[in-house]
């Protein structure tokens, strides 16, 4: 589970002729990780394509143009169809039928453009009701046609003769040709834009009328057209999927020996496949005449550009978070795969800061309903059952740590008794104190200690998994692991006995403070210390800090000491933690104060603490449904932030101290998704 | 008196280190998106150094509160 699958090289060669029934084996297994041949020399080159490469390729151009004419993507209603064994036939034969749609429809489209124009051209014309041969074929005569945007007045000042012709917003002026370019300048003033005369003879009512009713015509042969290619659509768009899939399943086999080496007589396969399954592929392969295989187990031995491919291999649950690693990067295959830690760490995170029962509920609903719907997105699906199990940890933090539901507590905080809390609404008294109250004082403070052991146990889970990663590799780096581990361990004795202190610790010791801090495990941890100003750092932290630097010194040179900084700042961010709680629980409770009042009466509740309704049952139902919105708003925006939150600890703070990453993703020969599976 | 200043010393913690933090996240939210329109792959990275400056706020929002404590 902490470790890629084990992965063994294997070399399949054999003779050319049994070139294409190996590649069927192959791609039929779907478990052999290909690793494309490079290096050219007189004798071994990289293959040719097989000899159907070429005809299936074009197959698959037609069979896309195809499925670009029939716009098979948008086709609703589909007829079951199977490709049969002769593909070709059928791609020539819908390709005929097709094209001739498809032509007759370009032909319709291109006519009904031609109309429209000879449409828009006739209609100024067709208001100034003039014959049409009216305006040419003049010598001495300019005529001006076109749009204005208000009527032309006072002409006679520019061109003394001259005969107008007007209708709504269109104008026509014959003048002399002399007096045409001032005549023009002035029409500018009307807002005059010209337009052409078009062909024709006649009145341009009856050419307009005329093609108008051919535009009709063609366009409801065009109807016709579009409507036979829609049946077409609908009988054909799922043969030209599958046929697609076909077809690129062909041409994927077809075009694999570029993959491979080969020599003027035989191939050679050079690939990696999960170590488990090679007796699979031996016996698959064994059939075939002349094909030897050879397998070698990773010995690790390679270059770091010949790695092997990483395959995960996580099951159920697990296997949800694996996209949160590769987000991040692909695990490389030798060291820990990091996706368990997350499935464990993730949730808790997440829980403790949305740390309400109500709200977890909603998130397991949610995230159950989501990502059983959603299938055919895995993706968002993985991350809703992420939520879910966020939710879970949510549900129990909010019944047994903090005592929440849906922003309510059950108890009001000591500070201000009158509060909101569902003892006081249900008039029933919860009989459970939970260890940790979001609105009190020291309950923040108890947050605050719990982010610090939150920290100190992630941390350390960080420390020595890069010391498990490193100890093969360089021993060095794996010494300095332990050397952090001791700064860390340091820091955290220093915080152990300050969270011991009377500042910091409840009156009344609580869950967190007892646990951790003032009794057993800890209470060890000798408090006598170097006074530095008002505070007191214990020499056992001293000790181990300086122990700590000793071995960092000489494994990871003179900079560690200040690097030790760096780390407290990593322990200081798992305040996030205690942050999101608690100001999650705080948004929640301001929407709660500010709309309670529309469903009861305030005064009498915080005063007596008796539930009287308020009298108007519209206020109530109003009141009702601003809560719904408002805590979906904060649902919402608590699970974005807790969510980026629980996965930027995991990143930064857990990650960057064991993970390297950067490993190529395990994609056997033959795995491809398939369009039509879902 | 004291009490007073030690809860504008409480506001002004906060308030200087949540401004901090926005004006970092403003450069990084900038910068993150526009590597992310390149290469829809860095998302996540993305949001890893986008939600980096938060650190700031949060050391605000933990001495804030180790201050409120002080304030009788």
């Amino acid at each position: 589970m902490l470790r890629p699958e084990p992965m063994t090289r294997v070399l399949v060669a054999g003779p050319k002729d049994q070139l294409e029934p190996m590649i069927e084996s192959l791609y039929a297994l779907k478990l052999v990780h290909l690793v494309d041949h490079h290096g050219e020399d007189d004798v071994i080159t990289i293959g040719k394509p097989l000899a159907k490469a070429a005809e299936v390729s074009e197959q698959l151009v037609r069979l896309r143009s195809i499925a670009n004419i029939l716009n098979v993507a948008e086709a609703k209603e589909q007829e079951p169809a199977e490709p049969t064994a002769d593909l070709r036939q059928q791609i020539v034969t819908l390709e005929v039928n097709l094209r001739e749609e498809d032509e007759a429809r370009k032909r319709m489209e291109s006519l009904i453009s031609d109309l429209d124009r000879r449409i828009e051209s006739l209609r100024p014309f067709a208001i100034l009701r003039v014959p049409l041969e009216t305006y040419r074929g003049y010598t001495s005569l300019e005529v001006l046609v076109g749009r204005v945007t208000e009527d032309v007045i006072g002409l006679e000042a520019v061109a003394p003769e001259n005969e107008v012709v007007a209708g709504e917003g269109v104008v026509a002026v014959f003048v002399p040709t002399a007096s045409a370019d001032k005549v023009r300048e002035f029409l500018t003033k009307f807002g005059f834009a010209p337009v052409d005369v078009p062909q024709g003879e006649g009145s341009p009512a009856n050419l307009l009328a005329a093609a108008e009713s051919d535009r009709q015509k063609w366009s409801d042969r065009l109807v016709e057209i579009e409507d036979r290619i829609g049946t077409l659509r609908a009988k054909y768009a799922q043969f030209v999927m599958k046929a697609e899939d076909v077809l690129e399943v062909e041409i994927e086999k077809a075009e694999a020996p570029l993959r491979f080496a080969a020599s003027e007589h035989s191939f050679v396969v050079d690939g990696w496949m999960p170590s488990s399954r090679v007796d699979d592929a031996m016996r698959a392969l064994a059939g075939l005449p002349g094909v030897l295989v050879e397998s070698m187990p990773d010995d690790e031995s390679h270059e770091e550009a010949d790695a092997p491919p990483v395959l995960l291999k996580h099951k159920g649950a697990v296997k949800r978070f694996e996209f949160l690693t590769k987000l991040y990067s692909t695990p490389s295959h030798d060291e820990v795969d990091p996706t368990a830690f997350l499935f464990l760490l993730f949730p808790l995170f997440f829980g403790l800061m949305i740390g309400d029962a109500g709200y977890g509920i909603v998130m397991i609903i949610l995230g159950f309903v989501l990502s059983s719907k959603l299938k055919d997105s895995p993706d968002f699906a993985d991350l809703m059952r992420v939520i879910l199990y966020g939710g879970v940890f949510a549900y129990i933090f909010g019944m047994v740590l903090y005592g929440e539901i849906f922003g309510i507590p059950f108890h009001p905080p000591v500070e201000n008794p009158h509060e909101l809390s569902w003892s006081a609404l249900l008039g029933y008294y919860i009989p459970y104190e939970p260890p940790i109250h979001k609105l009190e004082a020291f309950g923040v403070i108890d947050l605050l200690l719990l982010s610090v052991v939150a920290s100190v146990i992630h941390l350390s889970i960080g420390y020595v998994v890069g010391f498990v990663n490193e100890i093969h590799h360089n021993k060095k780096h794996a010494a300095s692991r332990v050397g952090w581990l001791f700064v860390l361990v340091g820091l955290f004795a220093f915080f152990a006995v300050l969270g011991r202190s009377h500042d910091l610790a409840a009156p009344v010791p609580r869950v967190v403070n007892f646990l951790f801090f003032d009794r057993p495990p800890l209470v060890w941890i000798p408090a006598a210390g170097l006074s530095l100003g008002s505070m007191s750092v214990p020499y056992f932290s001293i000790a181990l800090i300086v122990i700590g630097i000793a071995i960092l010194l000489p494994t990871e040179g003179g900079l560690a000491p200040v690097e030790t900084i760096s780390l407290l700042a990593n322990m200081m961010s798992y305040t996030r933690l205690a942050g999101v709680a608690v100001a999650k629980g705080a948004v929640a409770l301001a929407f709660n104060t500010m709309l309670l009042p529309l469903i009861i009466n305030e005064d009498l509740f915080v005063t007596t603490g008796a539930v009287q309704f308020n009298a108007n049952v519209a206020f109530i139902i109003l009141g009702f449904v601003l809560i719904f919105l408002a805590h979906a708003m904060v649902l919402i925006l608590g699970a974005i932030s807790a969510s980026i939150q629980a996965i930027r600890l995991n990143y930064v703070e857990f990650f960057l101290k064991f993970y390297k990453g950067g490993g190529t993703l395990f994609s056997p020969f033959g795995a491809r998704k398939r369009k039509m599976e879902a | 008196m004291a009490d007073g200043l030690t809860a504008m010393a409480v506001a002004v913690t906060l308030a200087g280190s949540a401004i901090a933090t926005a004006w970092a996240e403003k450069a990084v939210g900038a910068a993150a998106v526009g590597a992310m329109a390149e290469n829809e792959k860095l998302f996540g990275r993305g949001i890893v150094f986008m939600v980096l400056p938060e650190t700031i706020v949060l050391f605000g929002f933990a001495m804030a509160f180790l201050l409120l404590g002080k304030v009788g």
